[in-house]
Formats: structure tokens, C-alpha cells, sequence
């Protein structure tokens, strides 16, 4: 297995999947569609505004709704970014676990049996990959055309469909919704449609925006996640 | 096991066994009883009580509830590298049913197992995890994990620290659950006998182990009722788990499932 792994096109298309279960289409809603013309200029507006982010620091909750659930799963955490290059997403709750990316190097921890362990991970350039959209769509860069169909909605602000236009990629996520906050300089949530009616939703709430952060925050060669404030 | 591989004897958690003459009375304990009495004398004595024999082998089985759901939080190491998975689990003992849905961490289902009876489908989103590993490995870990069964007619031993060894030779493999004996909790005078590993051992070598902790490790207390975390290690395929538990547990009466799963088990006898 872990020849194929290897493989580096299988692992361009597994990161692939994983970065399109991270957004999603919007499924069949009475949603108001925004036309081209202004979608285009609410993309160029919120470049823009995103670019004015230097460090971001914000609480997140996911909801994961799994069709084998009755119940969605709750797990919480939080979500730092530093421009340009520094990325740690961070779960808390149920199960602690921390990636972060600093200057294109991927950092793995979990938290097993009472301590934190530094992982060796199998699949860093996916994680890379999909560190990399998360740094795309937290600086604003919502329309990479060459792997996503995008089309714009009102639910009531903007929100931004990222369709897979990768038949394989397709297989593991349908769509990638991003949910613009009304100042349009950061992301209120992101909704991942995956295969069958499956969806995680990630909510970012508590933002704090251009605060001073640490470049320890993201130091990976600790045994350790750095401690971080509480919010 | 949690940091490496295990030694040649059993898993110890070492937060449980911390104090080193306890790791080696219990090495010993393993090492010289059970399936290996043939071979080695026993330090420590054989059991001939019926009943107890008996709950400890029917213990085997109420490890968890019979209906039950749960989100695995497990990192997979393969050949050093390791890979960090969720998995979604609906369990029904009762009817020997499974299914899990098993994501990659950061989201994308990977493939999807469903075992009801003796049927099993596996469907592999991934080129990578074939269908036939899949089923060598995680079905057969799922089943000793869930529907393990009572051995036919197991022997017993006992070693220091309130350790129980229940164990039986099938086709070539030895089959050892290690229990610890705690006090009774209140309102019961009923000892309680917790299971803290599983183990496949062949020529004398462990090809195959699960340790269970129940501890909440941060507070240092006992407070679950059902494995918090799992050690899984096979020696045959080469990988080993670590796993993370969050039970979604219903109200809805165990207890009467339980003497429904153990009404099912008398008649199959």
C-alpha cells in the first residue's frame, strides 16, 4: 500500500478529493444566483479586503452530518494564520490534533493517551495541497479556474460555489461552499458537500483580525504544539 | 506498543503498570501462564472456578453495548509513516452488524465497510486501499474489536495485581484476554473484571494485539465505562493503530439487548 501511496499522481488526486471535500456545491435551495458580472466584482472586492489580513486568529466549530448519524458530530478548535506562509488548524474537542504549515514545510501533531506526538505523515503533500487552498481562500483567492467551476449566491451574503471540475475529485466532493462575512474580508463558514448527502460545516466565529502572533505559534520542530491563548 | 513496538511478551500501559517490579511480575505473569503452561510452568495458579471462568469469558462480549455509535479518531502507521483517519461507526452487536465510513481527517470519505452476519462489502473510494487489504485488515480488526465471541472452553490463571488471564488454543493460534480484577463499584458487592488486553500469539510470538485504556489520562481517573483509547499492533500486515473513541451512546435499555444478545448465544450452543 504504501508503494501506491507513493504514487505520486494517486496522491495528486487523493489531495485533490480531500481539498474538494473541503468546499462544496450548493445543493437545490431557493437561492438568489448573483449574476457574472457582479459576482466577478465581489471577487475582485474581496481580494482586495482579504489581502488587508495580515494574521488571522479564530475559533472554529465543524459540524459533520454523515448519513450512518442521526445526530451531527460537533468538534471544535481553532484556526491561526500568519501572511505569508503560516498556517495551524488546530482541533480541541472531542480529539486534539494540530497541522500547521510554515514556509511550505508540513507540521503533524496528535494527542494520544494523555500527550501530544509528533507524527511523520505519509501524506504531507496532500496536506500541503490542502494547506494551501485553506491560505488561498483565508488571502482572498476564491477562483482558481482550472479546477473549479465557481458561481456566486445571496443566502443572504455572498456566498461562493467551488464545483470540482475533476470527474475523480467529484467522486469524493460534490461542491466547496464559502461564506463571505458581510464586510467581505473573511470567511463566516465553509460548507464541504461530500458523496451521498454528507456535508461537514465549518463555522468560524471570534475572529480576531491583524492581532500580533508569534512566529512560535508555528514552529513545527517542537515535540509539541506551541501553547496558544486562550480567546 | 503506543510508542513502538511491543516486546515479545504483552502490552503494557505503561500509565497503568508504572512501577517496575509491577511490569515485571505482570511480564512474567504473561509470559509463564495461559496458552504457554504447556511449555513453561506456571508461576502463578491455574484457576479451576467454573463461574468465574464463565463471567470472565462471557465479559469478553459486554465490553460495550450492544447497539452502539462511535467516531474513531485513529492514526495508522505504516512502514513509519503515518496516516491520520476518522472513522464512523454504527455497531449492532445483536445482529453481528457493522458499518463504517472512514474519512480522511482533513474530509473525503475513503472507503466504506458494511458487515452484517457473515456478508461484508467494501467499497474503496481510493486505488490505494484495496478491497482485499481492507478486508485482511480493518474488517478483521472491527470484528475482534466488536464481535469477538467467547472461546469454547477457555483455561484460567491468575497473576499478581488482580491480573486474570483467560486463554485457549484454536487451529495453531492462542487466543489470551487479560482482565484486572477492580473492587465493586457501590450499590454492588459484585467484583468487576475489566478487560485490558487481547492478544493472538503464535510459536511463542504475538502476531496480533489490542491494549484498551479507559483512563481519561489528563485527570489520571478511571472515569470510562468503555475503552477511551485503543493500541492496536498486527505483526502479520505490518501496521499499527492508535485509536481515539467518542461514543454516541442512546438511553435506550442495554441491559435488556444484553440478555437478548446472551439468549441468542445460548441457542447458537
Amino acid at each position: 500500500m504504501i508503494e501506491t501511496l507513493k504514487n505520486r499522481s494517486l496522491i495528486l488526486f487523493i489531495g485533490l478529493s480531500i481539498v474538494l471535500c473541503n468546499l462544496g456545491p450548493l445543493s437545490a435551495r431557493n437561492l438568489d444566483p448573483i449574476p457574472q458580472k457582479r459576482l466577478n466584482q465581489i471577487l475582485l472586492d474581496a481580494g482586495k479586503n482579504f489581502n488587508t489580513v495580515e494574521t488571522l486568529k479564530t475559533l472554529l466549530t465543524q459540524e459533520k452530518n454523515i448519513s450512518i448519524f442521526s445526530e451531527p458530530i460537533i468538534s471544535k478548535g481553532f484556526c491561526i494564520f500568519k501572511r505569508p506562509g503560516k498556517l495551524r488548524l488546530e482541533f480541541t474537542e472531542p480529539f486534539k490534533s494540530s497541522l500547521m504549515v510554515n514556509n511550505n514545510r508540513v507540521y503533524k501533531y496528535e494527542y494520544f493517551n494523555g500527550a501530544w506526538k509528533k507524527l511523520d505523515p505519509g501524506n504531507k503533500e496532500i496536506m500541503l495541497i490542502i494547506m494551501n487552498h485553506i491560505t488561498g481562500w483565508l488571502s482572498g483567492r476564491f477562483n482558481d479556474n482550472n479546477l473549479y467551476l465557481i458561481s456566486g449566491f445571496f443566502r443572504p451574503e455572498v456566498t461562493i460555489l467551488l464545483t470540482p471540475k475533476d470527474k475523480e475529485f467529484k467522486k469524493f466532493i460534490r461542491s466547496f461552499e464559502l461564506g463571505l462575512n458581510r464586510e467581505l474580508n473573511g470567511l463566516d463558514y465553509i460548507i464541504i458537500h461530500e458523496t451521498k448527502k454528507d456535508f461537514t460545516k465549518i463555522e468560524f466565529h471570534n475572529d480576531r483580525l491583524n492581532g500580533k502572533l508569534m512566529d512560535n505559534l508555528f514552529d513545527g520542530s517542537l515535540d509539541a504544539p506551541h501553547p496558544i491563548d486562550q480567546w | 506498543m503506543v510508542d513502538g513496538h511491543p516486546t515479545e511478551g504483552v502490552y503494557l500501559n505503561k500509565q497503568k503498570f508504572s512501577m517496575v517490579p509491577s511490569v515485571l511480575l505482570v511480564t512474567l505473569f504473561i509470559l509463564f501462564s495461559g496458552c504457554s503452561t504447556k511449555t513453561y510452568a506456571p508461576p502463578l495458579g491455574k484457576i479451576e472456578n467454573s463461574d468465574l471462568i464463565s463471567k470472565l469469558n462471557r465479559g469478553v462480549r459486554s465490553q460495550y453495548p450492544v447497539r452502539f455509535k462511535a467516531v474513531h479518531h485513529v492514526a495508522l502507521t505504516l512502514l513509519g509513516k503515518t496516516y491520520v483517519l476518522n472513522g464512523y461507526l454504527t455497531v449492532n452487536r445483536l445482529e453481528r452488524q457493522i458499518h463504517l465510513i472512514a474519512q480522511n481527517d482533513m474530509g473525503g470519505t475513503l472507503f466504506e465497510i458494511h458487515t452484517q452476519g457473515r456478508k461484508t462489502s467494501i467499497q474503496s473510494n481510493t486505488k490505494f486501499l484495496k478491497p482485499s487489504w481492507l478486508e485482511k485488515s480493518v474488517v478483521k480488526d472491527l470484528e475482534n474489536l466488536y464481535l469477538n465471541t467467547p472461546l469454547p472452553s477457555p483455561a484460567l490463571s491468575r497473576g499478581q495485581d488482580n491480573l486474570f488471564l483467560l486463554s485457549e488454543n484454536q487451529e495453531g493460534i492462542c487466543r489470551r484476554y487479560l482482565f484486572k480484577e477492580e473492587p465493586p463499584g457501590q450499590n454492588s458487592d459484585q467484583k468487576n473484571y475489566r478487560l485490558m488486553d487481547y492478544k493472538h500469539i503464535k510459536n511463542r510470538k504475538e502476531i496480533y494485539a489490542i491494549a484498551y485504556t479507559y483512563e481519561n489520562k489528563d485527570t489520571g481517573k478511571i472515569t470510562e465505562q468503555y475503552p477511551s483509547f485503543i493500541a492496536l499492533v498486527n505483526h502479520t500486515l505490518h501496521y499499527q493503530l492508535k485509536i481515539n473513541i467518542q461514543y454516541f451512546l442512546t438511553p435506550s435499555g442495554t441491559d435488556t439487548a444484553g440478555i437478548l444478545l446472551l439468549q441468542k448465544e445460548k441457542r447458537r450452543q
